[in-house]
């Protein structure tokens, strides 16, 4: 059967709209990437770096597939700006569509059937979710989609050969092409091999290209292995595919794997074994088609039908949409543009947050001066993170939180840390010049300055970091450096995080020394209350009150006092009448009495029933926090 | 027809003649040198070192660089500065004991001017071919991807000697270190590999095995060690050490021996037996000297006085308490007994803290690292190489290999004629590997950056070099061989009193 053939099938509806389907489905998809997922893209180019220089090269080529990996980390830089980069990235999916087309001469009324490996190299990069943060796998958003387009090209090339030299190039191409694609020159040419003896044009050597194939997949990483030192031997035959990771961590964690183990399983190795899949029955069917007596009109709906199941499984089973990680992304991404507004806005939409969004909200509230004004008014709580790893806030955000946080040493560490176990990235990068900088290490910041200068899309803002270098007069000037510099206020001491940076900042701010500002002040209070440590709040309070000298005290910090002096009894405390009519508002001490009457009154309530219940007449005090807000499982 | 042949034929010539640099008829001249990196401006280079490539950074538009030497003169242009390996080799044969003058020629709107030359010193003391040392990561507790590599210095050419990518993956991780030889040779060397598959790779006269040297009797594995040059003994320490972080200070990093003791192996009879331990003092980094008969070590004296806390905490916060004496005790081959403790440099007594020690090829120098507190001195900012006479007991920093940034994992070369060693005085981050000629009166010439093939691979290379050593021949096993060892049983060793 070939394309001629489709001549013939008339103008039925999947001939006749085929096309359109097609570009309704290119379109839809580029406008989940560009605006549904673009804070995702804008994050994975954060964690992602690309330059031209011969050092970068030889490192990326020190492990088979270095090449697909220095290509994808060129495309992946374009998710700068996500709509470009996800214009790229569809455009090359709707080349694997047009390739497999041509590759296996599939007939017009089937066309649609080549929608299903884009649907599953789709299902490879939007499942990731956290993994984004955790993949050594430079540029392997592009990886199996350029892949798949080599592979492709590959296969029309070879059908142009004659039958020896088509033995001849699959050698070639896996011995040439295992260092530059890895497992897809071995899966390739398997499906090459495949594709010409289901042909049957020269049964022989169409047999010996098998059998070569074979042979070159099975010695081709066994040859390679004395050539690099970075890959174990059983790995060279995953060389490409971050399955050898998904596996070792799955393995490792299944127990405390939430959702399950299998779920893992299909959610993460299935679009691949799906996608080789599919090449390997294309292949087969090339020759057997033709004998198929399947009525066109039925074999177009089947295709059709096949693409939407493969589309609804998509979008339904293989799309991370979990709300808190974007939220992340978000914010992240506001708080590179200093747009604390906007990161504080989006915590609104957790409806259980994760401990990130809460600490990015706490720093954006502190940058804007309403911490202690409207800490307690946003949804708090810490949701578990939907990750089959544990995730850690020192891969995530616990360097920027570092960083914002006056702790620019450990800011520093984590940015190398991480540099060690999946390379450097853009994010550590700029995280590790601001940090540098604020300690006063020039020479090392500038290094850092040097290789993003030499990136697309980050050499603006490198130029701008290097003025502070040159010019170090000019930090205290500028208002981004403005807090961490304030809270930087503590002498040295030796101190570890065991990567748990909520909690180490938790710890942190219980120390107060004598050079401390209102704003470490502010977010040591916040902390105490947030801790509900009310043996804290009052220590700090007091220096608050005495250093700060406030001429109204913010809100929830009379919330804090109302509740603690209640529960305290005035044993430990005592305060006068003038001190109520001077700092505490009429209005809180209203709203905390009719608080207390109410949990009187429905004291018999069970607690979740209750916290529903009081929710919206007190979800933004600082009492439904310290009574119903329960569980804070700091990061 | 015939013209255009000759058109094309001539083209190449053409190319060639346009790209040759020549030296301006033309040109004023600069009382200051240029500013080039890696500085290589007066350094004492060996007369067989690969050739060392610099960049020009004074700002200009075109540049053009003689070196000469006697008859011999070559001219490169650009701003990157770089000579073919032949015409190196030729240009520092013939300025061997003498100099090779750098003239650097630099354009800006048309105008020429000469920068004030430099030399570049050319010892007729050749240098050790191979040196070796691993590349990690300046990290603190995180590791990937570490290689102890080999590099023969004469030209660019590095191989890797072991990767520990070649056993581990996550979350199988596999650190590698300590890699250490026996006079300067390969048949008998040793590297350790920690957690995944952990032991110690050893290799005794050729042959290849993997040592467990931990007993219930020793603190940990073997650490630092040292090969006796004469004899068949390794010396090593034992250590429980720890990373705690500096919240502000540059240093970053204390690593700190919370206990540690120094042993002996005797690969033979596959035991060890303790040469130090007493229980208030840190005992480490032992070394031969190279009679076989001494082995020098450091050790700190520290008590646990506050028992309302542990000893880990205790050392945390008096970090600053902890500092290293350089020690020896004589060694009889025949007995297998050390002598009494002898106290070689007091550095306590200086309110300083001495590690390292490295005893020059003749015996007649000590070589360590200074710095004010602890023991790991790659993190320690004021941390500078000393020498001590050990005839005359005068001491002395190396002046001219210094710089206000750390300078630590030292080594003598096989002649003693040269010295190689870490430093992070390039970005303050990443040790790279300096060198330096001694003098027979203990004093060193200025340090040059091991050189490489661009002068922008440490911009942008991402790992520090650490314990480099010399070696005067290539590791005969391959990273696969290892890798195999690595993967097989180990050999676990005994404790006992006696080595012999």
């Amino acid at each position: 059967m070939d394309s001629g053939n489709t001549k013939a099938v008339g103008n039925g509806f999947v001939v006749k709209y085929g096309a359109i389907i097609a570009a309704l489905f290119f379109l839809v998809e580029w406008g989940m990437l560009a605006i549904y997922d673009s804070s995702t893209l804008e994050r994975i180019e954060q964690l992602s770096i690309f330059f031209f220089d011969g050092i970068y090269f030889k490192e990326m080529m020190s492990a088979p597939a270095g090449f697909l990996s220095y290509i994808g980390s060129f495309l992946v830089q374009f998710f700068y700006y996500p709509a470009l980069g996800a214009t790229i990235y569809v455009v090359l999916l709707y080349l694997a569509f047009h390739l497999t087309i041509k590759a296996f001469d599939i007939p017009k009324h089937l066309h649609l059937v080549a929608l299903v490996p884009v649907i599953l190299l789709l299902a490879t990069n939007t499942q990731l979710g956290y993994w984004i943060f955790y993949l050594k796998m430079p540029g392997y958003y592009f990886m199996a989609l350029l892949a798949v387009i080599f592979s492709l090209l590959a296969i029309m090339a070879v059908k142009r050969l004659s039958p020896v030299l088509r033995i001849v190039f699959v050698v070639a191409w896996v011995f040439a092409g295992y260092p530059l694609m890895g497992v897809y020159a071995l899966a390739s040419a398997l499906i090459i091999g495949m594709y010409l003896v289901c042909k049957r044009e020269n049964m022989l050597l169409s047999a010996l290209a098998l059998v070569a194939a074979v042979a070159s997949v099975y010695f081709a990483p066994k040859i390679y292995y004395s050539y690099y030192t970075t890959v174990p031997l059983e790995h060279l035959y995953f060389a490409g595919v971050p399955c050898v990771q998904w596996r070792d961590v799955m393995v490792a964690k299944v127990e405390h794997l939430t959702p399950s183990y299998w779920h893992n399983i299909i959610i993460y190795w299935v679009p691949f074994f799906m996608l080789a899949a599919f090449y390997a029955i294309a292949a087969l069917l090339a020759s057997l088609r033709p004998k198929l007596r399947i009525k066109e009109k039925n074999a177009s709906v089947a295709a059709l039908l096949l693409a939407i199941l493969f589309a609804v499984l998509l979008h339904c089973f293989y799309w991370f949409n979990d709300n808190n990680f974007r939220i992340e992304n978000k914010q992240n991404n506001a708080m590179w543009e200093q747009d604390w507004q906007k990161v504080a806005d989006y915590a609104r939409d957790a409806t259980v947050p994760t401990r990130q969004v809460v600490i990015n909200k706490n720093i954006a509230l502190l940058k804007m001066g309403t911490l202690g004004s409207e800490i307690f008014s946003y949804p708090d709580g810490s949701s578990d993170i939907l990750a089959p790893m544990a995730v850690r806030l020192t891969q995530t955000g616990g360097m920027m939180a570092y960083f914002q946080l006056g702790k620019l040493n450990f800011c520093y560490r984590w940015c190398v840390e991480n540099a060690v176990e999946y390379g450097w990235r853009v994010e550590y990068l700029k995280h590790a010049v601001r940090s540098m900088i604020l300690s006063g290490e020039y020479r090392v910041a500038q290094r850092y300055i040097d290789i993003l200068k030499k990136t697309l899309f980050h050499s603006s803002w490198a130029e701008e970091m290097e003025q502070f270098v040159k010019n170090p007069e000019l930090i205290k000037k500028e208002g981004e450096f403005a807090l961490p510099l304030d809270l930087s206020c503590y002498p040295d001491a030796l101190e570890v995080d065991d990567s748990f940076v909520e909690m180490y900042l938790m710890n942190g701010f219980k120390n107060i020394y004598p050079e401390v500002s209102a704003n470490y002040l502010e977010m040591a209070l916040a902390l105490a209350m947030t801790r509900k440590d009310s043996k804290s709040f009052w220590y700090i309070f007091n220096l608050y009150l005495n250093k700060v000298n406030p001429k109204n005290i913010p809100r929830h910090f009379q919330e804090a006092f109302l509740l603690f002096y209640n529960l305290d009894k005035g044993q430990n405390v005592q305060v006068n009448k003038e001190f109520f009519d001077r700092f505490i508002s009429k209005q809180s001490s209203r709203r905390f009495d009719a608080f207390l009457k109410k949990t009187a009154k429905y004291k018999g309530m069970k607690e979740a029933d209750m916290a529903q219940y009081f929710k919206e007449e007190y979800g933004d005090t600082y009492f439904y926090f310290y009574f119903f807000v329960r569980k804070i499982r700091t990061n | 027809m015939k013209r255009i042949i000759i058109y094309i034929l001539s083209l190449p010539l053409i190319v060639l003649t346009a790209c040759t640099p020549s030296i301006p008829s033309e040109y004023g001249k600069t009382s200051t040198p240029p500013v080039i990196y890696p500085d290589y401006t007066d350094v004492t280079v060996p007369c067989n070192i690969a050739p060392l490539t610099f960049r020009i950074e004074n700002d200009a538009d075109e540049f053009v660089t003689r070196f000469s030497s006697g008859v011999n003169e070559f001219l490169a242009a650009g701003r990157e500065v770089s000579l073919p390996m032949d015409d190196w080799s030729n240009l520092i044969s013939s300025a061997s004991g003498g100099d090779v003058k750098v003239e650097v020629f630099s354009c800006k709107a048309g105008k020429w001017s000469a920068f004030m030359p430099f030399n570049i010193h050319v010892s007729p003391d050749s240098i050790d071919r191979y040196i070796s040392y691993r590349l990690i990561p300046p990290s603190y507790v995180a590791y990937e991807k570490l290689a102890i590599c080999q590099r023969d210095v004469t030209t660019y050419d590095e191989k890797v000697i072991y990767s520990n990518m070649l056993v581990s993956a996550e979350p199988t991780g596999q650190c590698i270190n300590c890699h250490a030889y026996k006079n300067y040779r390969t048949d008998n060397m040793q590297f350790h590999v920690r957690q995944h598959l952990g032991g110690t790779i050893f290799v005794h006269d050729g042959k290849v095995k993997k040592v467990n040297l931990k007993t219930d009797s020793t603190i940990s594995a073997g650490v630092y060690p040292s090969f006796n040059p004469k004899y068949d003994v390794v010396a090593y320490s034992v250590n429980n050490t720890g990373q705690i972080f500096h919240t502000k200070n540059s240093n970053k990093v204390e690593v700190q021996d919370k206990a540690s003791d120094v042993i002996v192996y005797n690969p033979l009879k596959e035991i060890v037996t303790h040469v130090a331990n007493s229980p208030d003092d840190l005992e480490v980094f032992p070394c031969w000297s190279p009679d076989g008969k001494t082995l020098y070590y450091c050790s700190a004296h520290f008590e646990h006085t506050d028992t309302s806390r542990s000893i880990e905490a205790e050392m945390i916060a008096r970090y600053k308490d902890v500092k290293y004496d350089v020690l020896r005790r004589s060694w009889n081959p025949e007995t297998g007994e050390f002598g009494a403790v002898d106290t070689v440099f007091a550095a306590t007594a200086l309110g300083k803290s001495a590690t390292f020690p490295r005893i020059s090829p003749n015996g007649k120098y000590l070589l360590f690292a200074l710095a004010e507190y602890g023991c790991f001195h790659i993190w320690h900012k004021d941390a500078d190489l000393y020498v001590l006479n050990l005839e005359t007991d005068e001491l002395r920093p190396l002046e001219k290999a210094n710089s206000p940034f750390p300078e630590s994992y030292h080594a003598w070369s096989s002649t003693g004629r040269w010295i190689l060693f870490a430093s992070r005085r390039d970005d303050t981050n990443y040790s790279r590997l300096y060198i330096a000629h001694m003098n027979d009166d203990g004093t060193s010439d200025k340090a040059f950056l091991l050189p490489q093939s661009s002068s922008a691979f440490y911009d942008f290379f991402d790992r520090s070099y650490n314990v480099p050593e010399f070696m005067v021949e290539s590791v005969k096993f391959s990273p696969q061989e290892f890798a195999e060892i690595v993967k097989g049983e180990s050999v676990s060793v005994k404790y006992s009193t006696d080595i012999k």
